[in-house]
């Protein structure tokens, strides 16, 4: 009797450690990670949750990169301390066969730092370490959408060198940003790119903001 | 009845711009002649020249008899790149290894690799052998093993000096009669380059990669620049009998720490440089030897953009700053054979290697009028010289010269007969204790007062104008205006302290200096307060801007080329390596603590007080100033509804890379100008 209850106290346990482990592995799967999407096809936000907005103009056999949380303050916007404390999580974009344009994707409002960016070819490894770089870093405020730039890896590359830029583009692709972020109504656009810049804070908080149609001469020469 | 006007209209209008380009076409043209070379024994003469946009390398024979009239007509074509070679190709340097051999720089672009840049670009070393008669061909010959030329040794029959690179480093004299046909695969009984790379012909030898070899005026081979132990750089003497003594080693921090973009290392020297506040560090490592004993010429490698030539003594530590190029970066030096004089540098301009020959015997007058004459090359016996001279309003110009006279051999802007109609004052204003000199060129067609226009160089730290012959100030005083051109505070050219006075300054006095020049020029009774508008590219298109805001009673219209108009966007360019980041901080400010100050002196922040047209011109690819500075302008102007023109030049970067574009540009800016001063 004292044997069989030992048996059925060890089988609970043995389930209660099995359902933890489920547990705590279907909270990972509560979060799948669908890497970077057209805007359209990125779901509703949670509470905590952002957009992230990223243009890509990159080439190369199977790019990718990295990033991780940046430990600050709360609600703080850019660090710049040259020392940073990481979260444990790391997030690996694959950027294979995306084709040009803007993407999105739902991240927790927090500070992040792009740590690598990998742009392989052929038989030439390379691994861009950024780090500690603050232009690879950007921010993600909730119910917010976060322009963090345009990624661009140059199709023309050396044996240990490649061109790979985040590029500040608001004004340049402003068009085609406001035409995204379009798809998150309920979530305003801001300049979400890791070293200050109020330029976008000063256009679009303007009661006179431009608007795709308002903008009279986008196409032509004089205006 | 309308409609007939409206279609006399537009072609008054397509004709008025034709008439503008075809003005533009005589200043911004394809060279004549950018490059001459005097064979030893003083017949010949070798010059790089252009026909139809493209180079060739040409022979001209000196006349027997040589009159003041001479006129050298007779160019034979030892080779023509266009017909040379299908791909895209440049002839980069010349210098003969004898009266009948002159060695080439030949530069090529190459299919190579898809997308792998290093396949994409060679460059060798050809030979054009002189050709025996009037009817013979050129030939052309090359060196099949990898290296480089470092003496022609122009003294001494059939021979020059060549430098191979590997685990050892060598230095070989060789004999071009015994070279093979360029492209002329060896056959089984030949061997590559005559078989002349072996240790009888060798001269002299190093362990490791040499990035430069010194040879003296004899041709003997005193030092060497190579690399040593974990990665550092040695400049070793060689005796005679072949022994090295090291004079001065750079180790790899030090070589990292000013040149690096590697961002560990910029993290480290920043946080060095706040702590201490130190200048920025320089590299400056040796070229070639130079005319004083122990002394190099050398480079800042840690120099943003390579404008400085140096004279060092590493013995003494002994440093002399003697040239600096006005605005372009220097590729290579020139020195003249016998004595090791500096001749001339080569720089990179509108994307193609120009030479700017550097002023020799200028008295008091003639640099007032930025005239003077440069000598490029002496006979062995120096009875004969070929010389460069120039002046504000004189395009170069090349000569023989003879015991007997000098003849005309070629042109820098073939369509341009000078001298040009205009006068050039130089004077200076006094700014905040400081004086500030000014360039102001005035057409002299007639009395009357002219209108002004402003033209603020770029930089602005070390950039300088210079009173030497400038092809857009010419452009400018033919269409009818006068031209302003200061070198503020900061530029260089002047002294280092001249130089110092504009850090941070960027919209502070640089823009009062160049306002206050403009305010005294218009009290002249020969230019016309009334019609004043700003032209100016990179920093210049920012001064034109922020000038044009602040002073709208002064200034009637600005042009703006590929300017700047957010200096925090500009600083936290990723295009900006940890090492102009650094000097960015230390000359106009840091975008974290300084971000208020410098925002408060970007124009993209204060359209709203814009009040004078503005046209902005920028290049699509620029990475330099990039376009986005551009598209904020285009947009606050639009919000705050502001008249202005905009064109963007999909194929340019920061400049012009071509002479269709260089018209294309001035041409708009002239319409422009035209249409806000002239026509109102």
């Amino acid at each position: 009797m004292i044997y069989q209850s030992n048996i059925i106290y060890f089988i609970i346990r043995i389930s209660f450690a099995i359902n933890c482990l489920v547990f705590s592995l279907s909270s990972f799967a509560t979060q799948p990670f669908e890497g970077l999407l057209p805007p359209e096809k990125v779901g509703l936000l949670k509470k905590s949750e952002g957009y992230l907005l990223i243009d890509l103009n990159i080439s190369g056999v199977g790019p990718s990169f990295e990033f991780v949380k940046v430990v600050t303050k709360k609600n703080q916007r850019y660090v710049n301390d040259k020392r940073l404390s990481f979260g444990k999580r790391k997030w690996s974009i694959s950027l294979q066969d995306k084709s040009a344009g803007l993407y999105a994707l739902k991240l927790p409002q927090g500070v992040y730092q792009i740590t690598a960016v990998k742009a392989p070819y052929f038989n030439l490894p390379y691994r861009m370490s950024t780090y500690n770089n603050a232009r690879w870093r950007f921010s993600v405020v909730k119910g917010q959408t976060s322009y963090i730039g345009q990624l661009f890896i140059d199709h023309e590359r050396g044996e240990d060198s490649i061109n790979i830029k985040m590029n500040n583009r608001f004004a340049t692709d402003y068009q085609r940003i406001i035409e995204a972020a379009s798809f998150f109504p309920t979530a305003p656009l801001r300049h979400g790119m890791g070293m200050r810049d109020d330029f976008s804070e000063e256009l679009l908080n303007s009661a006179i903001a431009l608007k795709p149609e308002n903008s009279s001469c986008l196409s032509s020469n004089i205006c | 009845m309308k409609s007939f006007l409206i279609i006399g209209v537009f072609f008054l209008s397509l004709n008025s711009y034709g008439l503008e380009i075809d003005a533009a076409e005589r200043f911004f043209s394809d060279p004549d002649m950018v490059s001459a070379q005097l064979s030893p024994n003083g017949k010949l003469i070798v010059a790089i020249t252009y026909s139809e946009g493209v180079q060739q390398l040409v022979l001209m024979t000196v006349p027997v008899k040589i009159t003041a009239n001479t006129q050298f007509n007779h160019r034979k074509v030892l080779l023509d790149v266009a017909k040379f070679t299908e791909n895209k190709a440049s002839l980069r340097a010349i210098q003969w290894i004898d009266n009948n051999n002159v060695a080439v720089s030949f530069s090529e672009n190459k299919a190579g690799i898809k997308d792998l840049v290093e396949t994409h670009k060679s460059h060798y070393m050809l030979i054009a052998r002189v050709p025996s008669g009037d009817s013979a061909l050129a030939e052309i010959y090359s060196v099949k093993t990898r290296g480089r030329l470092i003496d022609a040794l122009p003294y001494e029959d059939d021979s020059f000096l060549y430098a191979t690179y590997s685990a050892y480093s060598k230095v070989y004299k060789i004999k071009p009669s015994l070279l093979s046909m360029h492209k002329l695969k060896p056959n089984k009984l030949s061997k590559i380059d005559g078989g002349q790379f072996i240790k009888n012909n060798e001269v002299a030898s190093v362990k490791g990669y040499a990035s430069e070899w010194f040879v003296d005026d004899k041709g003997v081979v005193e030092a060497v620049l190579n690399y040593g132990k974990r990665r550092s750089l040695v400049l070793n003497a060689i005796s005679a009998e072949g022994s090295i003594l090291e004079v001065k080693k750079w180790t790899r921090d030090e070589i990292d720490e000013a040149t690096s973009d590697n961002y560990d290392v910029a993290i480290k020297t920043d946080q060095d440089y706040l702590a201490d506040n130190h200048d920025i560090k320089k590299l400056i490592m040796p070229v070639t030897l130079s005319d004083e004993k122990d002394f190099f010429y050398a480079f800042d490698y840690a120099e943003s953009e390579r404008r400085s030539v140096y004279k060092v003594n590493y013995k003494t530590g002994s440093e002399k700053l003697i040239y600096e190029s006005d605005s372009f970066r220097i590729v290579d030096i020139f020195l003249s054979h016998d004595d090791r004089h500096l001749n001339a540098v080569s720089v990179i301009k509108d994307g193609d290697i120009r030479y700017v020959y550097l002023d020799q015997f200028a008295n008091n007058d003639e640099r007032e009028r930025g005239a003077y004459t440069s000598t490029i090359s002496e006979s062995i016996n120096r009875q004969r010289r070929l010389v460069y001279k120039e002046s504000h309003n004189q395009p170069g110009e090349f000569f023989y010269i003879h015991e007997s006279g000098e003849s005309i051999i070629g042109r820098l802007y073939p369509l341009l007969n000078g001298p040009l109609d205009n006068q050039l004052y130089q004077g200076n204003v006094l700014v905040e204790g400081l004086n500030i000199p000014y360039l102001l060129s005035v057409p002299t067609a007639s009395n009357k007062a002219w209108p002004l226009i402003v033209m603020p160089h770029g930089g602005p730290i070390g950039i300088f104008d210079s009173a030497h012959f400038d092809d857009l100030t010419q452009f400018i005083n033919a269409r009818g205006y006068a031209v302003l051109r200061v070198n503020y505070r900061g530029s260089g050219g002047h002294t280092q302290s001249f130089k110092e006075h504009g850090k941070k300054q960027w919209g502070g006095l640089i823009l009062e200096d160049i306002d206050s020049a403009a305010k005294h020029v218009l009290l002249r009774k020969d230019i016309d307060s009334s019609k004043v508008c700003l032209l100016g590219m990179s920093y210049g298109g920012y001064a034109a801007t922020m000038l044009l805001i602040d002073h709208p009673n002064r200034y009637h219209c600005g042009v703006n080329i590929s300017g700047v108009s957010d200096i925090n966007l500009m600083i936290n360019s990723p295009y900006m390596s940890p090492r102009n980041v650094r000097w960015a901080k230390s000359y106009i400010g840091d975008p974290i603590t300084d971000y208020e100050h410098l925002k408060s002196q970007s124009p993209a922040y204060r359209l709203d007080q814009l009040q004078r047209p503005l046209l902005i011109m920028h290049g699509q690819k620029d990475t330099v100033v990039s376009i986005e500075h551009a598209y904020r302008l285009k947009l606050g102007l639009e919000k705050f509804n502001k008249p202005f023109e905009w064109y963007v030049f999909p194929d340019m970067a920061h400049q012009y890379d071509s002479v269709e574009e260089q018209i294309e540009l001035f041409s708009k800016a002239m319409g422009f100008i035209d249409q806000n001063l002239l026509n109102h």
